[in-house]
């Protein structure tokens, strides 16, 4: 009698495992990764009936007429369902589309109805703290220099009839009250049904060492000059300046977080963001969340952490700047140790960085140039991709490279010494004194060059250049694009990553300032 | 010693379809070549194995009365 498959037990575990782990550390990504990883449950799968139909050979048990029955074939055709609308579902981002529908669902009833938000104003606590609750709208907060806090504004609705509109301002009052040292500012848009689409824009100004909170669902928060800044959101975006304490910002999905000049430490969490901004912070900065669109990170004093899922960032200080997207990470002038990992594909480049540098990539090129002046240990990783390494020529290092399958380039001749381990891999080796250097790709080419560039100048070209993009035949349909500077802050090219599939010619992405892409 | 072949033949087809279909949509998916370019390679993979399993069909029962 020929023993039973082991696959469907199999599957039943590890749909379990899955399972249990999402109830007891729920994790956002965890459909999107079964979005992307699905493919590897068939591979499993065959594999698995492939070994056991050879071990029942080899044992003489009678082999089945077919390998995958018609019920797995069937069960098979459903996970190609589900994984391709998953992935299809995360690529393509239909929600961001379904919103905007949504969005605009009412303007088909009723008309628009806008209430002017008669200016109010109280004299301010000394060390006074304000609670802002609004639940949609907008929310501009500024300090400046007065002993009182004012409210003005403008509030919008939609409404079948006048009557409806006008009893529904009536029942959203804006609310400014004192309760001992805080100021607590209330616009009540509870108090309507949501298909009103009520929303209060509001201005408020309040003496510079104010403490603020923002409570809101959806709605954006501009504010500058203050003590400390909270706000949390559903969604919405925030733009922040000029903050002299904490800033926190706990937001789900966020479409754009600008944060400039602030003295305290940052916190900022989202479940799902596009672009994030922060510069000029001298305190210690705290990312944590997934962020589709551009991360633009400069002159931070204090220690940087960037955590989700799937990519770590850490370093403790940051004078220059970094630009980080879902595919790219590039960094001019970052203090470290400097630690970057992530699980997907990703290309690094980094210049003149300080105390060494820890990067694990799960593919993707990686180019390092430390900053000749501190050095420190380097350890570079990745599964697939090129790994380069510019060192200064005097420079002491202990060198070991190793690359699995792909060309050793070695600038520095006698110095490091290539060798072969078995019939592809190549190791080039050298240095006694200094830090360790450990590079490592399983496919790819590693070069280890001099670091000749001539050292920044402050009198480099700064002007701003134009590139004209067009295409040939219809739009282009760049997904994004991504500046890359020269060590010397220059811009030296712009990659625009285009939508595969596309009837455009493929990629020749790199675009030189002033030079035409090909294509044109 | 052929008839038992070609029932292994038979047997690893699935699985090795199976494994073939998994291959090409963790190559579209890791940014290669697209499924809808790639499928073909799915009839080619199921022709070499029937090729292969009638082969050995053959070489069992040379006067074709499988």
């Amino acid at each position: 009698m020929r023993p039973r498959s082991m696959v469907g037990p199999l599957l039943l575990i590890g749909l379990g495992s899955l399972l249990l782990l999402h109830t007891l550390r729920p994790q956002p990504g965890l459909l999107a990764i079964f979005g992307r990883y699905w493919p590897f449950i068939l591979i499993g799968w065959g594999l698995v009936r492939l070994l056991e139909i050879v071990y029942w050979r080899i044992r003489r048990f009678p082999l089945p007429a077919y390998g995958i029955s018609g019920a797995e074939w069937t069960a098979i055709i459903l996970i190609c369902l589900a994984g391709s609308a998953l992935h299809a579902v995360e690529r393509y981002r239909p929600w961001d589309r379904l919103g905007a529908v949504a969005s605009r669902r009412l303007e088909l009833f009723g008309r628009s109805y806008e209430y002017t938000i008669a200016e109010q104003r109280l004299p301010a606590p000394t060390a006074a703290r304000l609670l802002v609750e609004n639940l949609r709208g907008t929310t501009r907060i500024t300090g400046a220099e007065t002993q009182e806090i004012r409210v003005s504004g403008r509030k919008t609705l939609r409404a079948v009839h006048d009557a409806e509109a006008s009893q529904a301002d009536r029942n959203t009052p804006v609310e400014l009250s004192r309760d001992a040292d805080r100021v607590v500012l209330r616009t009540n848009l509870d108090r309507v049904a949501s298909d009103l689409a009520a929303s209060a824009h509001i201005e408020v100004v309040v003496p510079r060492g104010t403490a603020v909170e923002v409570r809101s669902r959806n709605a954006d928060l501009e504010a500058s000059s203050l003590a400390s800044l909270e706000f949390s959101s559903e969604s919405g975006s925030a733009r922040a300046r000029n903050i002299s304490g904490p800033v926190r910002f706990i937001l789900g999905r966020a479409a754009l977080i600008s944060l400039v000049e602030a003295t305290g430490p940052v916190e900022i969490a989202v479940r799902r963001g596009r672009d994030l901004e922060v510069e000029a912070v001298k305190g210690a900065v705290t990312l944590e969340g997934y962020y589709s669109g551009d991360l633009r990170l400069a002159s931070l004093g204090g220690p940087l952490r960037f955590q989700n899922v799937q990519t770590t960032l850490k370093l403790q200080k940051l004078p220059g700047r970094i630009q980080m997207d879902l595919g790219d990470l590039t960094g001019v002038r970052l203090e470290g140790p400097v630690h970057f990992s992530s699980s997907r594909a990703c290309d690094v480049q980094l210049d003149e960085f300080a105390q060494g540098a820890e990067i694990s990539v799960d593919s993707g090129d990686i180019r390092l140039r430390p900053a000749p002046s501190a050095l420190g240990p380097i350890h570079a990783r990745t599964r697939s991709g090129d790994i380069e390494l510019a060192l200064p020529e005097q420079a002491a290092f202990q060198l070991r490279a190793r690359t699995a399958r792909g060309t050793i380039f070695n600038h520095f001749g006698p110095l490091l010494r290539e060798t072969s381990e078995g019939e592809r891999a190549s190791v080039l080796t050298g240095g006694t004194t200094g830090h360790p250097m450990h590079l490592e790709t399983m496919r790819g080419s590693i070069t280890v060059r001099k670091d000749t560039v001539a050292p920044p100048s402050r009198s480099a070209d700064r002007s701003p250049r134009q590139i004209e993009i067009g295409a040939r035949k219809g739009t282009p349909r760049a997904q994004h694009h991504r500046v890359r500077y020269a060590h010397d802050g220059t811009v030296a090219g712009i990659l625009i990553s285009m939508r595969r599939r596309t009837s455009l010619p493929p990629p020749q992405p790199w675009a030189n300032a002033g030079q035409r892409p090909p294509w044109l | 010693m052929s008839t038992r072949k070609a029932a292994l033949l038979r047997a690893i087809r699935g699985p090795i379809m199976l494994l073939t279909l998994g291959s090409l949509f963790a190559w579209d998916h890791s940014g290669g070549l697209a499924f809808t370019q790639s499928f073909p390679l799915l009839l080619i993979v199921y022709g070499v194995l029937k090729l292969l399993e009638r082969t050995a069909v053959s070489a069992a029962d040379p006067g074709g009365t499988e």
